[in-house]
């Protein structure tokens, strides 16, 4: 099921075109939303709320118009945004309640729904503190928190880590991850952080001067076109690169004693012709498993 | 995950849920009862005024507001008790206006008072706001613009009436106990309404224009400065004009020249207004170079005043409308 889609959409910021005829569909699950600065994440985030209204095209959340139904829309979903907000004077609490209050819920079930979110975000023992002492990581974690309060069927998180320590990193990106993978609610995460999107998503788009220019899931987007393997040596041995090539194969990259090497389609078991060709050239294999992307490497072809 | 009561837990290993105390931390879908949205903008006035109204500074400003209500009560009380001699001086008004001018001093007495209150509540209402970005909490929820400043509006007009109809209710009900046998009500059957016309007009206005101002700041400080500047400035500036347009009259001991002109301020629309809401001759004695003569000073223009307040009230919201958004563009 798509959760939120934008087709032919244009948006502007004046004369200043931010998303140009953009057509995307965002599964169910968890799905990264990359892209440099400026490449129009965030304006598309915006977008699915309702806050900036297309110049041209459409765009959908849950089916709903965002131009005609942003209230119904806003009340099913839920956003974390990049920059540091809190409502002043409050605390944990009365902050997320307030929030559920706003989205529609009675006092009562929104206080209730607050302590369950706020212990849920890991906040339970700060949650009668004002939000003004909080640390940058607990504030990410109650924007987290008034985010979820209402039960959302979708989570919009804007950079959710920025800012955060190492340590921090690692919860919120832990948070994140059980959201999207146990509890049912659909997750995009929009970032420039590459391994945080690695880790929580299944699912990339790479967005560049308003355009999608690559989409897929993760697994399929790291797959290498034709039979390539990741070979790591004792010792960089010449014969061994000469015979493999002699027989078709392409070394792609060498970094010191390791290589990915390029074999031909022909070649019914790659990793045996690379063994074979170790054994009769006297190299010492220490590791080889078929190559993959790295998430970068999409990206950087991507954006290039 | 499941614990020994077979709950089953949040939390994958490692994750802050997972060392909680608490034993069930599983995030679950809200199902419960959904509200209307048409009470989304009272929400907010609440979240405004439940906070003001606990605190000190709010009850002290009260304290202070009714001060001169208490002063104008306790002179009707001396009046009843010493008879006529004291009414030829301090009231120098006809019967049927007593107590509308009692009620008219003694508002003037607390309207210091009172626009402080207003600046306190209404400076920080989308200032505060705007410096912690939360804006963009409200906006991403089910809220309209409109929403959002019909609450923050909201929650200064009511903590000001209130602040306004706590004094004068005080006064209201003494002179309706004490003076029902003279004909309370005979003379005064509007009075009640006048009173909270006043407090209505008095709100409103303050709420307009703070709010407004507010809402075009980043600091709650710089909010207050610039709303005090302008209520302060524009007062100055409008009795200045005042005296130098009617200097010729003034020179000769004229004061009931037309005040329209001295009332051309943020509080001076107010006042004016409310002046003419209780449709009052103000008797105040003026000496010049001769004996003690009682002036009559009559109220503003009404339809200038009132002009002028539906442009404050109307420039008010549209100034706080215009600004606020969910989405900073920035033009170069």
């Amino acid at each position: 099921m798509v959760v939120a889609s934008a087709h032919d959409l244009t948006v502007c910021y004046g004369k200043r075109v931010a998303l140009r005829e953009l057509t995307v569909e965002i599964p169910e699950g968890s799905v990264g939303l990359l892209g440099p600065n400026g490449a129009g994440k965030t304006t598309l985030i915006k977008t699915w709320l309702g806050f900036l209204r297309p110049a041209g095209g459409v765009a959908t959340v849950l089916g709903m118009d965002t131009t005609r139904e942003s209230l119904a829309i806003r009340q099913r979903i839920g956003l974390m945004p990049e920059l540091d907000c809190h409502i002043p004077g409050m605390n944990a609490v009365s902050y997320v309640a307030y929030a559920g209050e706003l989205c529609g819920m009675p006092a009562s079930q929104a206080l209730r729904r607050a302590h369950e979110v706020l212990e849920y975000c890991g906040l339970g023992e700060a949650r009668y503190r004002p939000i003004e002492t909080y640390s940058t990581g607990m504030r990410q974690r109650i924007k987290l928190a008034q985010a979820l309060v209402h039960g959302p069927r979708l989570l919009l998180l804007d950079e959710p880590t920025n800012g955060l320590d190492p340590e921090g990193r690692t919860d919120m990106l832990h948070l994140i991850r059980e959201i999207s993978g146990f509890k049912g609610v659909s997750v995009v995460v929009s970032s420039h952080l590459l391994p945080d999107v690695e880790e929580t998503c299944d699912h990339v788009i790479v967005m560049q001067d308003g355009r999608v220019t690559k989409q897929g899931s993760v697994a399929s987007l790291r797959e290498t076109t034709g039979q390539q393997v990741d070979v790591e040596l004792r010792e960089p041995v010449d014969a061994f690169f000469g015979l493999l090539e002699s027989q078709g194969a392409q070394v792609i990259q060498r970094l010191g004693s390791r290589c990915r090497i390029l074999l031909p389609d022909s070649t019914p078991d790659p990793v045996s012709a690379v063994l074979r060709a170790a054994l009769t050239t006297g190299a010492q294999v220490r590791g080889i498993r078929p190559a993959t992307r790295s998430l970068e490497d999409v990206f950087m072809e991507a954006v290039s | 995950m499941t614990t020994d009561a077979g709950q089953t837990t949040g939390g994958t290993p490692g994750s802050p849920a997972s060392t909680s105390p608490i034993a069930d931390l599983s995030y679950r879908h809200y199902e419960g009862p959904w509200r209307s949205h048409t009470v989304r903008w009272w929400i907010i006035a609440l979240s405004g005024i439940r906070p003001a109204l606990r605190k000190w500074w709010f009850w002290l400003l009260v304290l202070l507001s009714t001060g001169p209500y208490v002063l104008w009560g306790f002179l009707l009380f001396l009046e009843s008790r010493l008879g006529s001699e004291f009414r030829s001086v301090a009231f120098q008004t006809p019967p049927e206006q007593r107590f509308a001018t009692v009620f008219l001093r003694a508002y003037e007495g607390s309207l210091f008072w009172i626009m402080i209150l207003a600046l306190v509540l209404g400076a920080p209402s989308v200032a505060a706001d705007n410096r912690t970005n939360a804006l963009q909490v409200y906006l991403s929820k089910p809220v309209t613009k409109l929403d959002y400043l019909l609450g923050k509006w909201t929650s200064v007009f009511v903590v000001v009436a209130l602040a306004m109809l706590i004094p004068s209710g005080l006064l209201f009900a003494y002179c309706m106990l004490s003076y029902w046998s003279e004909g309370f009500f005979r003379h005064e059957p509007w009075l009640l309404l006048k009173v909270l016309s006043a407090a209505v007009v008095t709100a409103s206005a303050f709420a307009s224009v703070f709010v407004g101002i507010s809402a075009w700041c980043r600091s709650t400080m710089m909010a207050a400065a610039v709303s005090a500047g302008l209520y302060l400035a524009s007062q100055v500036v409008a009795s200045v004009l005042w005296v130098v347009l009617n200097f010729r009259d003034l020179q000769f001991g004229n004061v009931a020249a037309d005040r329209t002109l001295q009332h051309s301020s943020i509080g001076g629309v107010i006042s004016g207004v409310v002046w003419n809401i209780y449709g009052v001759v103000v008797r105040v004695p003026m000496r010049h170079r001769g004996p003690l003569d009682m002036v009559d000073l009559h109220a503003p223009q009404l339809w200038v005043m009132l002009s002028a307040y539906l442009v404050l009230l109307v420039l008010g919201v549209l100034a706080a409308f215009w600004r606020v958004r969910a989405v900073e563009v920035i033009t170069s």
